[in-house]
């Protein structure tokens, strides 16, 4: 029979609030456009802003993405005046050439290292967002030569006013997109591919070649957008292996098989010569120290990008109070990387806007320092990195029995405004130090007890 | 010997196993009397002890409900789980016993069937050994 | 769906929310979808939207107001007028907000408009939001003409997207992913069953999805073929439908057998959208779903009320807006 069953609940029980102040403070850091939108609205909802960038200026944040924005309204709607704004802002404390090289603390009372130029300063926040570009990892079977430009590297190069790339006079004449070489599922250099092409094309008069594993429209009004392109002019074709690039007759030639070609004869191979540059869609990746900022919070990365492969963390990490966006979080194509970036917005500031907060003091995990015994077990298990173990001086002395009074001893501590109360530490601390205060392992026991 | 209503003890996560329970019982669904269900914040929370506990207070089997890998809401538990229920067969079928005794099982928050299912067929496998 | 994490994440700042919704039940298309894990999680996002949903029903803060149907939004001093109608007891009132968010969601593409497949004749041609429903309800699909467990199974995408002639100019972005998680079930579960998967272009769905579309490419018993199919039938007495495509791949005409044929369908804007929420000043953008561009004042936009969306992007975009919202409330004060 259905809900005959004995059941043990976990107990509601009596909670025990405790309220804590947070500063409304967040570090926005990161070179990332995308960490100027959360910065502002961050700020117009009173929350004290300190925005780091690695640049002199905040126009250098947005310049990469100048011609994108010149290409498509709507990113230009996003990103033409934001850097003017923030720069202006009462709310926003900018620190610019500043690189984040360390975090260590808890939600509300983060302690942050950056380096200014040689010096290192320490900053306190209550929360702190990462919006980062990514760096061009590799060209995915792509042998690097003269004229072949990493996607990010050819729209950063670019003068918008003649067209030209970094180091050259004159606009190039031809231009081949290649995307989807690598394997990673992105969609950002398709759209800007067709988009930025249409932009050549018509401003330029630059023929466009655009090659594809898959045509990517998901993205609003990209299908229109994709017609527009082949109206100008500019020529899709959808390749089946990566194609080769190699030295050709004037330039660069580029040959592969058209997957798209209903024929059947067999095969029909393309070749495209005389090729000005070739802009290849690399694989964008964290750099080494950025990773490692990141694997000290104990934030994961997996396949280059934060946080978890897990439908749970839509928009945040487990660690309380720190998100991630930007391309740090999933290279995205502006648009769709703010919708990104102001999610997380929205959970930082529901972690760090109220000012004060009530902490269930009775829902979470507790150590009984007299059965430590340093092992770290807990401190690797956690997975909001709330547990340290620590050695106080003069405070907070955890005295076991029997010891001398006023010795220090050195045990595990749970951080009750981060602990969730999984329970995960206790069941696997081996001199079973940790207990559930809400649910201790008696309840369980008793159950099993009574019922069997 | 086991009966013909066997004593299974359910240790079922919060964020899938106990919802999926509840789906079951809203749906009607046939779950067998002798059926312990033991809420848990996280499937990572059904230690050894417990799990040992339950065979020695008389259960005949005992099983893990849990999130799927990589949806845990606490990163790992479910995989925690997973490895601890592992190594208990491996040691249960040293000393003799049947490994069947202690399963894994992952569901999804709105699968009350497959919960009713995964119990059906625990019950199957004892009621057949 | 993302009216109700717009109201969850508007809760959570301590913002008083009434929500507005037409049918007996909240939760929106997304309360009617399957978990779509195999031995793994898939990532579809399903289970977020139910916990979504529960706490939303649960919470002390949310004013539920199921049945009813909102007739006119009219600005009202620095807030909204909202004219709502009980549509189970008949009677009208009204509803007074600060802000108001949009989340009318899509309408899903009526499949019976594409003929030549045969939706609506045919008792094994699903739409992808039947398989859905029944994954969900009886937890494995089967042949809806005699219960049988189906083998050959066919899913066609862009049913009703990237098809001018029905004037959808628009991929519905979401389609991809829901058909080859929902594949990767049907595998799982019976491990005989062959899948083909007709497509134009598989359309990637953020950084969840890389996982899931490898997994289908290294199955030797799920095949990809680049073709959309011209016409489903019976051929004669014999047992399963008949498809008839010409695949890219051999440049041929190819006539195929299955037992099940699942259509991809997209989403459509929402009908009832028209009219009323033009006198708030919102337009159309160039794909028929709502402009977020036009909204000002105090209206905002959560999910596919202003185009195609997945469950995540929905939840993303729903929080987005809540920021939105307390961005305008703090402006206000």
């Amino acid at each position: 029979m259905s809900g005959q069953q004995a059941v043990l609940r976990i107990p509601a029980g009596t909670s025990e609030l405790k309220e804590v102040s947070i500063q409304p403070s967040v570090i926005v850091a990161g070179d990332h456009p995308a960490g100027l939108l959360m910065a502002e609205h961050l700020a117009d909802l009173g929350v004290a802003v300190t925005l780091m960038v690695p640049f002199p200026t905040l126009e250098e944040v947005v310049a990469p993405y100048r011609v994108i924005a010149s290409a498509d309204e709507s990113v230009a709607g996003l990103l033409q005046e934001v850097a003017e704004r923030v720069s202006q802002h009462a709310g926003i404390t900018r620190v610019t050439q500043a690189d984040l090289v360390d975090i260590s603390g808890w939600w509300g009372d983060f302690s942050v290292q950056a380096r200014i130029g040689e010096d290192l300063k320490t900053f306190h926040t209550s929360g702190i967002a990462m919006a980062y570009r990514g760096n061009p990892v590799d060209l995915p079977g792509i042998p690097v030569q003269e004229g072949v430009l990493p996607f990010t590297d050819f729209l950063s190069g670019i003068n918008l006013q003649t067209g030209a790339l970094a180091g050259k006079a004159e606009s190039p004449k031809q231009v081949v997109f290649l995307l989807d070489a690598g394997e990673r599922d992105e969609k950002w250099a398709s759209v800007a591919a067709i988009r930025v092409g249409v932009f050549l094309k018509r401003k330029f008069g630059t023929q466009v070649f655009i090659l594809c594993r898959e045509l990517k429209v998901s993205v609003d009004e990209m299908e229109q957008d994709y017609r527009a392109a082949r109206e100008s002019g500019i020529i899709v074709f959808k390749y089946r292996q990566t194609p080769r690039v190699e030295k050709g007759s004037g330039g660069l030639r580029v040959v592969f098989e058209d997957a798209a070609a209903i024929s059947s004869h067999g095969p029909s191979e393309i070749t495209l010569d005389a090729l000005d540059v070739v802009v290849a869609q690399e694989r964008l990746g964290l750099s080494e120290d950025r990773a490692e900022v990141l694997r000290k919070l104990r934030i994961p990365l997996e396949d280059g990008v934060a946080g978890p492969n897990n439908p749970q963390f839509t928009g945040r990490t487990p660690k309380k109070g720190v998100v991630v966006a930007g391309d740090a979080w999933f290279p995205e194509y502006p648009t769709d990387a703010a919708m990104t970036a102001l999610s997380a917005a929205q959970e930082l500031y529901k972690w760090v806007g109220k000012g004060t907060y009530q902490v269930d003091a009775y829902r979470v995990a507790e150590v009984d320092p007299s059965k430590c015994a340093t092992c770290l077990t807990c401190f690797r298990i956690c997975p909001h990195d709330s547990i340290r173990v620590e050695r106080y001086g003069e405070r907070n002395v955890y005295i076991t029995q029997g010891a001398k009074e006023g010795a220090t001893w050195e045990a595990a501590r749970v951080k009750i405004e981060t602990c969730d109360g999984c329970g995960l530490c206790a069941s696997e601390c081996p001199a079973k130090a940790i207990q559930l205060i809400y649910y201790p392992d008696m309840e369980v026991l008793d159950f099993l007890a009574k019922n069997l | 010997m086991v009966s013909k209503n066997p004593k299974i003890v359910a240790f079922c996560c919060e964020e899938s196993g106990m919802p999926a329970y509840e789906h079951a019982v809203s749906l009607g669904l046939d779950l067998p009397d002798g059926l312990k269900v033991v809420a848990l914040p996280c499937g990572g929370k059904a230690e050894t002890g417990y799990l040992m506990k339950a065979l020695d207070e008389g259960a005949d089997a005992v099983m893990v409900f849990a999130c799927y890998e990589g949806n845990c809401k606490y990163v790992r538990g479910n995989i925690r789980a997973e490895k601890r229920v592992n190594y208990l067969r491996e040691r249960l079928e040293k000393i003799g016993l049947s490994p069947e005794k202690i399963v894994f099982c992952p569901v999804a928050p709105a699968s009350g069937q497959r919960f009713a299912e995964l119990v059906q067929r625990e019950v199957d496998t004892l009621l057949g050994a | 769906m993302a009216g109700i994490a717009c109201a969850g994440e508007l809760t959570q700042a301590g913002i008083t929310v009434t929500l507005l919704e037409k049918e007996p039940v909240i939760g929106g298309w997304a309360a009617d979808y399957c978990c779509k894990a195999t031995d793994q999680c898939n990532r579809c996002f399903v289970c977020v939207a139910d916990k979504e949903r529960e706490g939303v029903r649960l919470s002390d803060a949310v004013t539920l107001l199921t049945n009813h149907q909102v007739r006119e939004v009219e600005k009202n001093g620095s807030g909204y007028r909202l004219r709502v109608e009980n549509k189970v007891e008949g009677v009208e009132k009204e509803v007074r907000a600060d802000a108001v968010v949009l989340a009318t969601g899509f309408k899903p593409f009526d499949a019976t408009q594409k003929g030549e497949l045969g939706y609506g004749r045919y008792a094994d041609v699903l739409t992808g939001l039947d398989l859905e429903r029944m994954l969900r309800n009886q937890g494995s699909a089967r042949k809806p003409s005699d219960g049988q467990v189906p083998n050959k199974i066919a899913f066609i995408q862009c049913v009703g997207s990237r098809d001018e002639s029905i004037g959808h100019l628009y991929c519905s972005k979401a389609c991809c992913a829901y058909a080859l998680r929902m594949a990767r079930v049907i595998r799982s579960q019976n491990p005989g069953s062959e899948i083909f998967f007709y497509y134009m272009d598989i359309q990637p769905a953020g950084r969840l999805f890389d996982e899931t579309l490898k997994a289908c490419e290294e199955d030797p018993n799920f095949h990809f073929i680049r073709a959309i199919p011209s016409k489903i039938y019976r051929y004669y007495q014999k047992p399963g439908l008949m498809m008839r495509s010409l695949e890219a791949e051999s440049g041929t005409i190819e006539e195929k057998f299955f037992d099940l044929i699942v259509l991809s369908i997209g989403m459509e804007p929402n009908p009832e959208n028209e009219g009323l929420w033009e006198k708030a000043g919102l337009k159309p953008g160039r794909e028929g779903f709502v402009d977020p561009a036009t909204c000002k004042d105090g209206i905002f936009v959560a999910g596919t009320v202003s185009g195609p969306k997945d469950i995540e992007r929905s939840i993303m975009n729903a929080k987005q807006a809540a920021l939105s919202v307390l961005r305008y409330l703090e402006g206000q004060s």
